[in-house]
């Protein structure tokens, strides 16, 4: 839920990377960090090991200016991607304001992205969320690969209600700020109506 | 007194033959010096001839005129050598690669040696889209440009051919390589890359002028169709490098093992320190019994062709560059107030084109997420859930699995996982479907251990 702090005039939200194990979550949020002038983000914290497993989560504090004289700031969390670390992506999912589902664009992944898709919406129900409601977009990552599934498939295969759904190669940046402004943007504008 | 006549002749007749008997005697004497003389001469010139005669000798110019034959044979035999050893280290190299990534770049490095530039160009429905170059940057280009190079049908001729008859082009590349930002092709060459069966990628490799001589058509077809198999079988080749590609050893007799992968030890090491929010590993598996025949009313489906493996880890991302790497500027504020789209964000180009997806008229959103699982499909979804958990174990430790099947002890190796696995696929699958089979553990055997059921070592 997002966290207004009007003595500070300070609006916090929480967006969380959501996706298969190896889909390239953290590579988006280390793409960020990467890219963005150092006044504008906090420390990148991120907990994997040496096969790329993101043990509990990555978090990215990102300053995204002001809005209506108020500071935004952005939480950039991730999940561990692995079936059997539910427990992480529960804890994780509390207090969330959106939500980039990234997909594996690989034939051989889209089984598991099915599996990650399902177990997103069954834990935002979990904790009070509606998958159809809440401000979501999808990122179709890794299209570089030659055994990448035609977009369209994913798209009939993964989009849940038309939401916005980018192309991207995170490894390059293709796609990912894209994807964070589509959600930003989501985010901002649910809370314009509150 | 009167002189006798002859006695005056006796005495002229005597001293004209002592005269003569003189003269002869000194003309002898001259003929012998004269003669000691030319003897004399003669011997040294004979003693300079046979000293010359001697220094002569024809070894050396024997032995340069076989050097020089030796070497138009050598130079006649050695191209064909040096060829096939090059495309033999060029598809060693491409072959370690563990994941497509590592296969890709792989086969760009070496396809340089065999001109001067190259790019791969991946098909995306009929339209060539550069995936990364190599030597452009060399060249007076720009290697990133070729990111960036996307050829709709009719731009490239060479390209549509490439796409509509599916064979190897060869021509000057001119056209093609002065989109990817470099001049002075002279010969270049467009590969078609086949993967499942379909033209799925083209590799462009060009040369010039000056290594006009390195340009070798036949090796780069070899070697791009050796790469588009091993993308194919990227997920099942477990013998990497493969034994085909060793060195040649001698029948000594003894034989030195190949150098053991590291194990990843660092995954042990970091679960053990995970935060108490992981559930409690299950109990140890055991070796479950054969599944009993399942009931007439409810027949599970038939086995599902071999489910795709899954496709190797991609390399770590890249560590994060040095700050003045990039031109970073500050994060834009922006107003909601204002309509139109999200200002731009650091790190993309003003002139980026958007990558959002507009899905083509009448596409349906379909995703059937939560969807409860039909109970005719219950088998069904125990074998994908299955398959899936352990798919994830394999994906994650490689090397793991690799020695855990050499040693035959995989479930020591990786029993944290294999029981978070168990233990996920007990909670989810309704316990009548684990009495009447034990999908988990075929998994274990098909995927981890590879059919070998004692490489699990329980």
């Amino acid at each position: 839920m997002t966290f207004i702090n009007y003595a500070a005039r300070e609006i916090n939200c929480k967006i969380v990377y959501y996706g298969p194990g190896l889909c390239g979550k953290t590579t988006n949020l280390q793409w960020i960090y990467d890219k963005t002038n150092p006044q504008a983000k906090g420390k990148l914290i991120s907990l994997a090991t040496e096969t790329d497993r993101t043990l509990f989560f990555d978090f990215l504090p990102l300053d995204l200016g002001q809005v209506r004289g108020f500071k935004t700031r952005f939480h950039l969390y991730t999940v561990p991607g692995q079936v059997f670390y539910d427990a992480s992506r529960k804890l994780i999912l509390k207090g969330v304001d959106g939500v980039c589902f990234i997909a594996d664009s690989q034939d051989a992944r889209m089984e598991a992205n099915a599996e990650s898709l399902q177990n997103l919406e069954k834990n935002l129900k979990e904790q009070g969320y509606d998958l159809r409601t809440i401000p979501y977009v999808l990122q179709m990552n890794k299209r570089d690969l030659p055994t990448a599934v035609a977009p369209e498939e994913i798209y009939r295969q993964l989009n849940v209600k038309g939401e916005p759904t980018f192309e991207a190669v995170a490894m390059n940046g293709t796609g990912v700020f894209d994807t964070l402004k589509a959600v930003a943007k989501l985010v901002l504008t649910e809370l314009k109506k509150k | 007194m009167a002189v006798r006549s002859d006695d005056v002749a006796t005495s002229i007749e005597s001293h004209v033959r002592e005269t003569l008997e003189k003269l002869v005697g000194e003309m002898r004497s001259s003929v012998d010096d004269i003669r000691e003389a030319v003897d004399q001469q003669l011997k040294a010139a004979v003693q300079s001839i046979q000293a010359d005669v001697s220094s002569i000798t024809f070894l050396p110019h024997i032995k340069k005129t076989i050097g020089e034959l030796e070497n138009s044979l050598k130079s006649k035999e050695a191209p064909s050598k040096a060829d096939v050893s090059r495309v033999k280290k060029a598809i060693q190299s491409v072959e370690q690669g563990k994941s497509q990534v590592d296969v890709l770049n792989a086969l760009l490095e070496q396809s340089v040696q065999f001109g001067s530039r190259a790019a791969l160009l991946i098909l995306r429905g009929e339209t060539f889209s550069g995936w990364k170059g190599m030597g452009f940057s060399a060249a007076g280009g720009n290697d990133e440009n070729v990111k960036r190079f996307n050829a709709a049908p009719g731009l490239i001729p060479e390209l549509d051919r490439v796409l509509k008859y599916e064979h190897v082009v060869v021509w000057d590349g001119n056209n093609l390589s002065t989109r990817l930002g470099v001049s002075g092709s002279v010969r270049a060459i467009l590969v078609p890359m086949v993967i499942k069966d379909k033209v799925a990628a083209a590799v462009y490799v060009d040369v010039t002028q000056q290594d006009v001589a390195k340009f070798d058509p036949g090796s780069l077809e070899l070697l791009v169709f050796s790469t588009g198999l091993l993308i194919d079988t990227l997920a099942i080749r477990k013998k990497i490098p493969s034994p085909s590609l060793t060195e040649a050893g001698e029948s000594s007799g003894s034989f030195a093992a190949p150098p053991q992968p590291k194990a990843a030890e660092t995954t042990v090491a970091f679960s053990q320190e995970l935060p108490p929010l992981i559930p409690t590993p299950a109990p140890a598996l055991k070796p479950a019994a054969p599944p009993p025949p399942r009931p007439a009313a409810a027949p599970p489906p038939p086995p599902k062709p071999a489910a795709a493996p899954p496709p190797s880890p991609r390399p770590a991302p890249t560590p994060a560059p040095k700050p003045s790497a990039y031109a970073t500027t500050a994060m834009p504020a922006f107003d909601l107030a204002k309509s139109g789209p999200m200002p731009a964000m650091p790190g993309e180009g003003p002139s980026r084109p958007s990558t959002q997806f507009v899905p083509p008229a009448g596409l349906r959103a379909g995703a059937s997420a939560g969807a409860p699982p039909d109970a005719n499909k219950k088998h069904d979804e125990a074998r994908r859930f299955a398959r899936l958990l352990v798919s994830e174990i394999k994906l994650y430790n490689e090397p793991k699995v690799e020695q855990g099947r050499k040693n035959k002890d995989l479930y020591e190796r990786l029993k944290e996982d294999i029981d978070r696995s168990r233990q996920m696929y007990d909670e989810r699958i309704p316990e009548d479907i684990r009495k009447s089979s034990n999908y988990f553990y075929d998994e274990l055997v098909r995927i981890l251990a590879d059919g070998d059921a004692g490489a699990l070592g329980l």
